[in-house]
């Protein structure tokens, strides 16, 4: 009973006369759906093939032994595949600040200021100049600017409770980075500091901070503004450069 | 049903198979963790379940949907993560062993944050961005938590744990913003991340595996 | 028109009386769930297009708790999902399983209490996100006894789908009843084991994040996608009135897709700490996925040869081949995404919302309309109003689906990219900077939609209530000749 073919053309042909009933959408429908015999074209079974192949080479190159303790999918049979590749300074841990031996501290010290670990510049800032009220500025700054010891002690042991820089004071929370960053890091980032947004301050070596380490090496509490009041301003850590005015730089082993 | 029983029958293979294969057997390799112990030194135990404010403070993060934003995980050396110093090395199943539930995110609007306590241990910086991430990441994205915080009159001095607003961000004369219980907690719970404690027997990659 | 020989077909199911008797016993229940599901479905895309502009201008309604990106954003998938697309499915599911079989749905009224029980779930499962009790994995926010709801709702429904299926006849050569079973049997399936009986907190570390990744991949697959392939099944040969091409292709499409898809799932922790050899075997299944992609797609594209221009002129069939066509665009995505040098750009980036996206409106919600518009009708005895309606809710969807998805996987690219370029983009902020401009856009993408949907609820309302069309011919999107048979 019901309509083959195109039942739009029916309904169309009956439209002129808007008063007649029209069929219910009921009557008007094909039947049920039925499957045809169509085979599987050839490019399909091709496509098969390959999938099962491309997966399967896939599977056998990066399974990783099928351990729970393999993680990289260079760690896989067959070792062929993958050399073991050198590649100098690929090695995780410092961050994006890979230094090469060519730089300059103040070029290393820029990226350590700038990047993960030390990120200084999330609380520094990118213009040294802090936030009022939470994290002194360092440009102009009577500490950055004075003797490497109450710096060395800052860097290495955190601060804590309020500070007065340039008159102004702060009441944030310095950490404590001794254990994050090595004397090298910590040196070429006090020398990149000291020499930026009009600082002019000497170079800080890293036998400074080993001799800063030592030191301080019973302190386990970060300082508080007393503790660095209580050292001179100019105290200076043994090991470093004498200290002049910016001229010509000394040459570095 | 009884005419295709063969159909039934294949469709729950189906199904149970590949529940076993991706759940189950993984289930069977790690499902037995345990936390490493240094034998010189047996205080030395990785990881530890922090409780207190650093699991409320665990809570509060996936209440707020931080993992919407936020990844928690650091990828091997064949990615960028180790590079832009999100950890010193890649994490592994032991570091998730005490997360419940485990966060560790499928889209990163936002850097990851399985590291967050070394690269940023300051508390003050984390109450100020979350209270508006604009006072100290000028152009993000990040919403502002302000419902963390109590805005509230000053009685007698100013509060050790208020924090130092200016501009638009400042209450009115006379009112402080201090962290709730909630942000507090989320603070501790950001501190603590970490997962950078060096692995014994794990195998980390060819390319630069660091203890 | 010729039918083939091969499968006659029982008697009962061509008679016009029994239609209608099937149609009228349906008529409550689905109305019901689907009034109900549009209305979610609005609420969805409403929150979607808030978390949107949340994401390019974060203070937008930024002080109110509630509203925070981080629960309205999966809070506007679950309400697609749960709210939308699984109830109208159940609506569709049911009446074409009725009609295969010849036999009526025996008690009305029960679809209706389970889909007003459906409802209660999702408003509670709602307010516990909004209120910051999410249970923190993807679909499977909702805390447990919502999904209790759900469950028992759920097989209410379901049941009588068993029940019609049993006293059916021809079921078994039906394509689309092969599809619909593993839905059927596979939404309770995964509630069971990934939100009742067992659930990600009750394994630890790692297992959890692999629990959820199965259970949202599956989701899409053991519901979405046999849905939607079943929906196409039917209402293609049933509208052109020709069968469909092939039962050999039909039966390697569906063993693949029920075979392959459960173990793709692990993909999305593609470089994260799991051993290698789980991402490996999900990358391995989701190659094999092909497959079925070929297959499925050549099926329908081969049994649309010769009627091409139904795409025109029928509503339904119009609906039907955009979602052929997301349904093959998604399954491409989907494959070149998870391979890992692709991986290695888009990974965490927009570009996987993007392809849920496709998935989840582009195939499954455009093939549910398309069932919708043939179906209504048919309940209750009225045509549709305005074709202009209709063409404004399928370019408003297309379009609006077509650029959020374009955005995203864009946009997402070039947020990937950003990410691995540590030099140019130093932080966070300047990676958000190379997505900036897509976000923007976006918020046009949802505007598109809902006004779309828009339209398409007052256009449903119209004709349930029996605004408009008189004269109750079938309105058709173009006039097309008759065209020469093959």
């Amino acid at each position: 009973m019901s309509h083959p073919k195109n039942s739009n053309t029916e309904a169309m042909s009956t439209q002129n006369d808007p008063s007649s009933k029209q069929p219910s959408p009921a009557s008007r429908e094909e039947p049920e759906p039925s499957c045809g015999n169509g085979s599987l074209p050839l490019w399909l079974i091709g496509m098969t093939g390959f999938a099962l192949f491309s997966a399967g080479l896939y599977l056998g190159i990066f399974n990783g032994g099928f351990r729970g303790d393999i993680f990289n999918e260079r760690d896989s049979s067959p070792a062929l595949l993958f050399p073991e590749k050198s590649v100098p300074g690929a090695l995780a841990g410092t961050g994006a600040a890979t230094a090469t031996s060519t730089e300059s501290p103040v070029e290393r010290g820029k990226k350590f200021y700038n990047n993960p670990p030390a990120s200084c510049v999330t609380c520094h800032q990118p213009t040294g100049n802090g936030l009022a009220g939470s994290f002194p500025p360092l440009a102009g700054s009577e500490f950055v600017q004075g003797g490497s010891k109450r710096l060395g002690m800052i860097l290495l042991k955190g601060l804590q409770g309020p500070i007065k820089v340039k008159g102004a004071s702060f009441n944030g929370a310095m950490p404590a980075w001794e254990k994050v960053l090595s004397d090298k890091q910590i040196a070429s980032i006090l020398t990149y500091v000291r020499q930026e947004w009009g600082n002019k301050a000497g170079e800080i070596t890293p036998d400074q901070i080993g001799a800063a380490r030592k030191e301080f090496a019973g302190r386990t509490e970060p300082w508080a503004e007393a503790d660095l009041l209580a050292v001179p301003a100019d105290a200076e850590l043994p090991g470093g450069t004498p200290a002049v005015a910016p001229v010509a730089q000394e040459p570095k082993k | 049903m009884k005419r295709y029983p063969l159909f039934f029958i294949g469709i729950i293979a189906a199904l149970g198979l590949a529940w076993i294969g991706v759940v189950g057997v993984p289930q069977s390799q790690l499902g037995k963790l345990q936390p490493q112990v240094d034998e010189d030194n047996s205080l030395d135990v990785y990881p530890i379940n922090g409780a207190g404010m650093a699991q409320q403070g665990h809570r509060s993060f996936v209440a707020n949907g931080c993992v919407s934003c936020h990844s928690q995980q650091v990828r091997g050396p064949g990615s960028v993560d180790l590079e832009r110093g999100w950890g010193s090395r890649r994490t592994v199943p032991l570091d998730y062993l005490y997360a419940d539930p485990i966060q560790l995110g499928a889209i990163r609007n936002g850097p990851d944050l399985t590291n967050i306590g070394i690269r940023q241990p300051n508390p003050e910086w984390h109450y100020l961005h979350l209270y508006n991430s604009r006072i100290v990441m000028p152009g993000s994205l990040m919403p502002s938590y302000r419902f963390l915080f109590e805005t509230r009159k000053i009685t007698g001095e100013r509060s050790a744990e208020a924090l130092y607003l200016t501009g638009e961000d400042a209450p009115a004369n006379g009112y402080e913003v201090v962290p709730t219980a909630e942000a507090k907690a989320l603070v501790a719970y950001l501190l603590s991340s970490d997962k950078s404690h060096p692995l014994k027997e794990i195998k980390l990659s060819k390319e630069g595996s660091v203890k | 028109m010729n039918l083939p020989a091969s499968t006659p077909l029982p008697s009962s199911s061509c008679c016009v009386e029994n239609r209608q008797r099937i149609d009228a016993s349906l008529r409550m229940p689905l109305l019901f769930l689907w009034i109900n599901a549009v209305g979610w479905l609005l609420l969805s895309l409403v929150l979607g297009f808030v978390a949107s502009i949340k994401l390019h201008s974060p203070e937008f309604l930024g002080n109110c708790r509630w509203l925070t990106y981080g629960r309205i954003a999966p809070l506007s998938f679950d309400c697609f999902i749960y709210g939308w697309a699984i109830p109208s499915g159940l609506g569709v599911v049911l009446w074409i399983i009725a009609r295969i079989n010849g036999v009526a749905l025996g008690r009305p009224l029960l679809p209706v209490i389970a889909g007003l029980f459906w409802n209660i779930g999702i408003v509670a499962g709602t307010l516990e996100i909004l209120s910051g009790n999410s249970q923190g994995f993807e679909f499977l926010e909702y805390p447990r006894y919502v999904f209790a709801i759900l469950f028992i709702s759920y097989s209410l429904i379901a049941a009588w789908a068993f029940v019609i299926l049993n006293e059916g006849e021809s079921s078994g050569e039906s394509i689309s009843c092969w599809y619909f079973l593993v839905g059927l049997l596979g939404f309770p399936w995964l509630i069971g084991t990934g939100a009742l009986l067992l659930k990600p907190s009750d394994f630890t570390g790692v297992i959890q994040s692999l629990v959820g990744a199965w259970f949202a991949q599956n989701l899409i697959g053991l519901w979405f996608v046999t849905v939607g392939l079943g929906v196409i099944y039917y209402l293609i040969p049933k509208v052109t009135g020709r069968p469909i091409y092939s039962r050999q292709l039909a039966s390697l499409g569906f063993w693949s897709l029920v075979i392959f898809w459960g173990w793709t799932s692990s993909t999305r922790y593609t470089g994260g700490p799991l051993p290698v050899w789980v991402v490996t075997v999900g990358i391995g299944a989701t190659i094999l996925l092909l497959i079925p992609l070929a297959a499925v797609t050549a099926n329908f594209a081969l049994s649309l040869n010769g009627s091409f221009g139904k795409i025109a002129s029928e509503p339904s069939i119009r609906f039907v081949g955009f979602s052929v066509v997301s349904f093959f665009v998604a399954g491409l995505m989907g494959l070149i995404t998870s391979l890992r040098s692709v991986d290695h750009i888009t990974h965490f980036t927009q570009v996987s919302i993007g392809e849920t996206y496709l998935y989840l409106f582009a195939f499954y919600s455009m093939a549910i309309f398309g069932a919708i518009y043939y179906i209504v009708p048919r309940l209750i005895g009225r045509e549709w109003v305005s074709a202009s309606f209709i063409q404004m809710h399928f370019w408003g969807s297309a379009y609006g689906i077509g650029l959020l998805v374009f955005l995203l996987m864009v946009g997402g690219i070039n947020q990937g990219l950003a990410w691995n370029d540590r030099i140019n983009y130093q932080s966070a902020v300047d990676v958000s900077d190379a997505l900036m401009s897509f976000l923007r856009v976006s918020g046009l993408a949802w505007l598109f939609l809902i006004a779309s949907i828009t339209v398409f609820v007052l256009h449903f309302l119209m004709v349930m209530i029996g605004i408009g069309n008189r004269n109750n011919e079938p309105v058709l999107l173009a006039h097309v000749e008759e065209e020469t048979k093959l």
